[in-house]
């Protein structure tokens, strides 16, 4: 294989992010993961911060950066432009971004008829952005989709305090055309057939003749179309003649699919190699530099060997890190030191608040090296980003995204740099 | 086998354990994006696993698991390290077991069989009926073979025919120098079908410094593997390590030029057939992919890189085997070698041949439809300029041209292209070896 | 539900012994009605390893218990097949298993009428491959895989068929007692609506198990149980495909029994003070993965689902005395007891039935009650042995292999999985629904299996909370039944109660998604107290 510039090993937000733009800065970029993950699981929205009190992400991330330890404590300088680099990335997959670190955090509806905190969302998301004035907010479920549940939330949504909401919140179950006698549909396979022009135009017409008279903005499953998702978002409310707000759902995440696949897509245009699939087997050191890195492979391995390493595995949900019956918690491709709560620590009473072992994770120096427990450097060429960080909570603190980005895009810029240096 | 054992060798069936049901692999299957019949890789796979019990005297209680292609693309995928078209096999194995397997499929399976019938002096005759629409509608209804699956013309003289015919090497004895000979494992699509493809290989290992050998071989099994049918695939398996056992052992490498046979090799015969012996790991970590060879040949500063220009756009398919290898894209890399070459990897999961899978008459439309986008893709790379399409895998390359209508090659028939033009160039007579 | 203000007898306690005490108290034609304080099938009955005894286990330490699991475990096969998959079992003994136990093994299973047949070890290790290979000897014997919830609901059922009646969450506040010290009376409160009622009664069973002594004391009578906490760690996969003991006197993490699938590796023994304390200790999770590995080398890695404790309802009768009883095991004991607490305490018409296995529930309960009808003048004979219990107890045994090759080739709504990992349908769900109404998801869990597989819920539990609710919304629940929200959040607790002493590696990744899924996406941790109506305007 040859040398690469970086090996990023992740291929979550943060790795897809990190590789895609040093790739489009002219590095050798190779991506290696196990497998995807995170971006496959989750809302497809841009949670930067979102802690309680906060008015806007910006508020937010001044909150969190205030905890000892925290990520944002020295990458909140970077989100503005690791914000706008997604941006770009995001407008040029026709995928979208709206909203701002520093527009409002407003409530916007969830598919079980909660409120969560978001400022900023794709596209297909951000009509939930807009004050609502007197329009009201119409949930429509599919007959046939098992994770849309949209009577029930509408039932949540009434029964909820939102402030300033809409009007008046409805539910509507369609049918749509040719799903009766199929198979346990999900939302990639409803995404699939909305992608197809004739089916959408038929299915968006049935939709289209139950809404009731009003002003509405319409919420739909997160399955208005996989590859063809620009023109099913215009479609839909131009059908409708309504705006339109996907509600993502259980996983498979149609709005975080895309999000991965225009990423990769990007890499690879830029010249990048993405490999998926094979997980790092063994480690190549000289000290405190990490030569080359083995995936595995059918047989043998494969050997890649670069400058820097991004390790951009994740966290305990993302499996970069994994804890063992004893206790013990394992970075898995360095054996780098996790800070953690001792064991009988690690769990709140309830699964709906939040957990002392989230927090849990790799420290890292300003350059997102790992640190031990003098603070020094414990590889050189090794830097660290994403949800692997020590120090934030991701859910509870919603800032998953934005620290991804933020410690993508400055890892990113820095070997650019340096490279630049060089 | 204990638990420990197999967890440890990854014996598929019990990699479901670490599943977590988080549904990536229903994003990424190719079946499943074209037919609802198939409930998909994490239904039949880990989901139903749980419902076959750890003995294999037990009754396979599904039969929808049958409709995995085999691909692969799941496990790759997979966060959690479950190998889900591993397992999926094994079911299917199991089913071939209780219940037996159909006549088209051991026909089909049988390639060995298959050349020594069509790759003769016949093949014309042979070819003919591969071409001739009455009797291809015939082998539809009676075998089950469907009338548009992609089949390849024999060749009237197999590889191996040539090879006796020139007296090149066959014995461990030929080898003099270890670190500069291999085995070249020619597979049964250069034996019967692609003759040329095998002597370009050849001549690109020649000129690259190496004795090519082509000891005793059959098929790899791997179309067995696919059926389901094991038993057969563990004799061919175990003649093949037989033959090659001493090689590896001599530290001589073993080329091929299909990623499916070199896959089966490396990987299949351990995970999937449980041949784990001292051979079958030592030819396992002999075998190489030849693009992966000759990359790391470059690496090592010692390809010949003296390549003409191919000043052309070409649309690339990485298929799914070599993906299964966990070797990147090493076509890609040689490629970029090329002066003027403008390769474009698709980008498309799957072709939808997978083998035997295409050309059964109930799963046509399926790899059609799962192939569909890939073909638009090169039909409009063709329309751009492109005079070909490149590929690594035989099936997926004949179910690329025939559906493409665009010729396709294997990356080495554009590199010894290449290395042919450079040696016109320099009026040195660098002669096709034929 | 309007309960009835008198019967012959009232029963205390939903669990298996329960449920049979009342069917057979309807089956010789008494009334008779049944009071839970939780669901049904929820305490012992429901949280032990799922396992029909042979009676081999007990062969040494307790023949009297193994010859009334070997009688019984033929009457449950009878009546109640459909409750059973007919795993068969092994005793095997391994290299760390007494060899004074093996020799004696046979000629103790022939004394107590069980079947134990010598295996070949080469066909033990064809059936079962992840067997430890140093396993010495080998016995078949007649264990099978028991489903719990489904023996009660149908035990019930054919009480109901006989006329008798049984009220879940309905916890006993009391009970009275005539001038003469016998009772006269229970009263219960609804659990979920705080409404109380009294049943008069002639007489009282309680078959409360591990709970009896307090039971006991709501009528001023005496009773000290030593409930016995029984660990377990329930499995991702079957690990094997019988019930496999290990050959030794009984132990902990000595039997592994596959139950639908999963295996139960089982159990420790842990005597408490408290049988509601089923909390399980790292100690516990430690010593049973450890014990499991001398049946299935490199168990410890395999992946663990739950852990859950069970308390056995053990007694010491030798504290009793004199009571007059036909059992004459005195030592504390896997057989039951019937305790007559007139004779004993004073307190005329309650007697309490403590001790057993659920393998045993159907002769505890005649022994019971032919106490009982003898006092009140009911002459008639226990038939329970000889008639089958209804579908789908009734129907014929289980295999592994049933829900899949039923989910086969069905599509269309119905067919649709609410619960991936366990294959239960829509169909199923409301089917559930329909039998009773007003159950909450983890009451719905025992009779459907929802949320038992690997992820713990985490894509059931808001389907099936929208389908509470779609039903709620069609005025088709009860009033006393959990609303949505309520239920969501009280099944989400309950799964992660069982999934926390085991949160780690895979199932720690799985509690991640989970949470992902639950606090990012849903944000369910915002959800209002209940839902809303569709009336209700904003």
């Amino acid at each position: 294989m040859p040398r690469a510039d970086v090996v990023v090993i992740g291929a979550g937000l943060s790795g897809l992010s990190c590789a895609a733009e040093l790739a489009a800065g002219g590095a050798r970029v190779f991506l290696a993961a196990k497998g995807y993950a995170s971006t496959h699981w989750t809302h497809g929205g841009t949670d930067v911060a979102a802690p309680a009190g906060a008015r806007t992400p910006r508020e937010g991330v001044a909150t969190l950066a205030a905890i000892d330890g925290h990520p944002y404590g020295w990458l909140d300088g970077a989100l503005d432009a690791a914000i706008a680099a997604h941006r770009v990335r995001l407008d040029t997959a026709g995928i979208g971004l709206v909203g701002t670190l520093d527009d409002p955090l407003v409530p916007i509806p969830t598919a079980i008829g909660t409120l969560r905190p978001a400022a900023i969302l794709p596209a297909a998301q951000a009509a939930a952005l807009e004050p609502w004035g007197d329009d009201g907010l119409l949930l429509v479920g599919f007959g046939r989709y098992r994770d849309a549940w949209a009577s029930y939330a509408a039932r949540n949504l009434r029964a909820s305090a939102w402030e300033a909401g809409p009007g008046e919140i409805r539910a509507l179950e369609v049918d749509l055309p040719d799903l009766a006698e199929l198979h346990n549909l999900n939302a990639r396979s409803l995404a699939l057939r909305f992608d197809d022009p004739a089916w959408r135009t038929r299915a968006l017409a049935t939709i289209s003749a139950r809404i009731p008279p009003g002003a509405w903005r319409v919420g739909l499953p997160a399955v208005l179309g996989s590859a063809a998702h620009l023109a099913v978002l215009e479609q839909a409310r131009s059908t409708l003649g309504h705006e339109v707000i996907e509600l993502p759902s259980l996983p498979p995440s149609v709005s975080g699919l895309r999000l991965a696949t225009a990423l990769e897509r990007q890499i690879m245009g830029s010249g990048g190699r993405v490999q998926v699939g094979f997980d790092v087997v063994e480690v190549e050191r000289d000290r405190r530099r990490i030569v080359a890195i083995h995936t595995e492979a059918a047989s043998r391995t494969l050997r890649l060997a670069a400058d820097t390493f991004v390790l951009a595995t994740g966290g305990i949900g993302g499996a970069g890190i994994r804890a063992h019956p004893d206790g013990t918690l394992e970075e898995r491709v360095f054996g780098l030191p996790v800070e953690a709560p001792p064991r009988d620590g690690w769990f709140s009473d309830d699964p709906l608040v939040p957990h002392p072992l989230e927090a849990a994770g790799i420290r890292v120096d300003d350059l997102h090296r790992p640190i031990g427990q003098d603070r020094m450097p414990l590889l050189d060429n090794v830097r660290v980003i994403g949800s692997a960080l020590a120090g934030m909570r991701y859910l509870a603190e919603r800032c998953g995204d934005g620290v991804a980005l933020a410690s993508a895009h400055h890892v990113a810029s820095s070997l650019a740099r340096s490279a630049v240096a060089a | 086998m204990t638990f420990h054992d197999a967890a440890a060798r990854e014996f598929p069936p019990f990699s479901t354990d670490a599943c977590i049901k988080c549904n990536v692999c229903t994003t990424v299957c190719p079946v499943a994006r074209v037919t609802d019949d198939f409930p998909g890789p994490k239904y039949v796979g880990p989901q139903a696993q749980r419902f076959r019990g750890p003995s294999s005297l037990e009754l396979v209680p599904d039969r929808t698991v049958d409709l995995c292609s085999g691909c692969g693309i799941c496990t790759r995928a997979c966060p959690a390290g479950v190998l889900i078209a591993e397992t999926n096999n094994r079911a299917r194995a199991a089913i071939v077991e209780q219940r037996g397997s159909s006549i088209r499929n051991r026909l089909i399976s049988d390639t060995d069989l298959l050349i020594r019938l069509g790759s003769n002096p016949l093949a014309p005759f042979a070819n003919f009926g591969l071409r001739n629409r009455l009797l291809r509608w015939m082998g539809e209804r009676v075998l089950g073979i469907h009338r548009r699956g992609p089949l390849a013309p024999f060749a009237t003289r197999t590889f191996r025919r040539w090879w006796r015919a020139e007296r090149r090497p066959t014995a461990v004895a030929d080898v003099l120098d270890p670190t500069r000979t291999v085995v070249y494992f020619h597979g049964c699509a250069v034996n019967g079908f692609e003759p040329d493809l095998g002597r370009d290989a050849v001549s690109i290992l020649e000129r690259n410094g190496y004795t090519v050998i082509v000891p005793q071989q059959e098929c790899c099994g791997l179309p067995f593997v696919s059926n389901g049918l094991y038993d057969t695939a563990r004799r061919k398996a175990g003649r093949n390590l037989a033959s090659l056992a001493a090689f590896a052992r001599a530290g001589v490498k073993i080329v091929g030029t299909s990623t499916s046979c070199t896959h089966a090799i490396k990987a299949e015969y351990r995970e999937m057939l449980d041949l784990d012996d001292e051979d079958a790991r030592a030819v396992a970590d002999a075998t190489w992919d030849i693009c992966e060879l000759l990359v790391d040949l470059h690496d090592r500063g010692e390809l010949d890189t003296g390549f003409a220009p191919v000043s052309e756009p070409l649309p690339y398919h990485p298929p799914c085997q070599l993906k299964s290898h966990g070797i990147g894209t090493p076509a890609m890399d040689l490629f970029a070698l090329v002066p003027g070459l403008r390769a474009v990897d698709q980008q498309h999961d799957c072709c939808g041949a997978a083998g035997t899978y295409g050309l059964k008459k109930e799963r046509w439309q399926i790899a059609q439809d799962v192939g569909a986008p890939l073909f638009a893709k090169v039909r409009a790379a063709a329309d751009a300029g492109a005079s070909r399409a490149a590929c690594d895998s035989e099936t997926c390359r004949w179910q690329i041209e025939q559906s493409s209508g665009v010729p396709t090659v294997h990356p080495i028939t554009i590199l010894a292209e290449s290395y042919r033009r450079a040696d016109a160039d320099r009026g040195r007579s660098w002669r096709r070896v034929v | 539900m309007t309960m009835p203000a008198e019967v012959d007898v009232v029963v205390i306690g939903g669990g298996a012994t329960g449920a049979g005490v009342l069917r057979d108290l309807a089956m010789r034609g008494l009334t008779a009605t049944l009071v839970e304080r939780g669901d049904f099938a929820s305490g012992t009955s429901g949280r032990y390893h799922g396992l029909l005894h042979s009676g081999a286990r007990y062969v040494e330490s307790d023949p009297l218990s193994a010859r009334h699991c070997i009688e019984e475990n033929a009457v449950l096969r009878r009546i109640a097949p459909g409750t059973i998959e007919a795993t068969g079992g092994f005793f095997v003994a391994t290299p760390d298993d007494p060899d004074d136990y093996l020799e004696r093994f046979p000629a103790a299973c022939a004394t107590a009428g069980i079947e134990a047949e010598p295996i070949p070890l080469d066909e033990l290790f064809r059936a079962e491959p992840l067997l430890n290979r140093r396993i010495r000897a080998a016995f078949r014997v007649p264990d099978a895989s028991l489903e719990p919830w489904e023996l009660v609901d149908a035990t019930l059922a054919s009480a109901r068929e006989h006329g008798a009646t049984a009220y879940r969450y309905r916890p006993v506040v009391g009970i009275d007692r005539a001038a003469d010290g016998s009772v006269q009376a229970v009263r219960t409160r609804d659990a979920r609506t705080g409404e109380e009622a009294t049943i008069a009664c002639r007489a009282v069973v309680s078959a409360s198990g591990a709970w009896a002594g307090q039971v006991a004391a709501l009528a001023g009578a005496t009773l000290h149980m030593s409930p016995g906490k029984g660990s377990m760690l329930i499995l991702n996969r079957r690990l094997t495909s019988a019930v496999v003991n290990r050959l030794a006197p009984p132990g902990d993490g000595d039997i592994l029994v596959p139950v639908h699938t999963v295996c139960i590796l089982g159990t420790t023994d842990i005597t408490v003070e408290n049988p509601d304390d089923a909390r399980v200790t790292a100690d516990e999770v430690t010593a049973l993965l450890a014990d499991g590995e001398r049946l299935v080398p490199g168990l410890s890695g395999a992946r663990v689902l739950r852990a859950y404790a069970g308390s056995r309802p053990l007694y010491d009768a030798a504290e009793v005395g004199g009571e007059a009883h036909h059992d004459e095991s005195r030592e504390i004991s896997r057989a039951h007891h019937v305790i007559d607490h007139g004779t004993r305490d004073g307190v005329g018409g309650l007697w309490s039935i403590v001790g057993g296995k659920l393998t045993t529930m159907r002769l505890m309960a005649r022994d019971t009650v032919d106490a009982v009808a003898r006092a009140l003048g009911n002459e008639q004979p226990c038939r329970t042995g000889d008639e089958a219990l209804p579908a789908p107890g009734g129907s014929r045994p289980y295999w592994l292999g049933d829900r899949l090759s039923a989910v086969e080739s069905a599509g269309g709504g119905d067919a649709d999985l609410v619960c991936e990992c366990e294959l239960v349908t829509r169909a199923r769900l409301t089917h559930a629904l329909d039998e009773r109404s007003d159950s909450s998801l983890d009451d719905l869990r025992r009779t459907t299996r929802l949320g038992m597989g690997p992820c713990q819920g985490a894509f059931c539990i808001p389907r099936a909370s929208a389908m509470l609710d779609a039903r709620r919304a069609d005025g088709r629940l009860e009033d006393a039944a959990p609303d949505a929200n309520a239920a969501l959040r009280a099944f989400a607790a309950e799964r992660f109660r069982g999934t926390r002493p085991i949160a780690w590696g895979d199932q720690l990744t799985e509690l991640w998604l989970s949470a992902g899924i639950f606090r990012g996406t849903l944000a369910a941790d915002a959800l209002p107290p209940s839902a809303g109506r569709d009336d209700a305007a904003r």
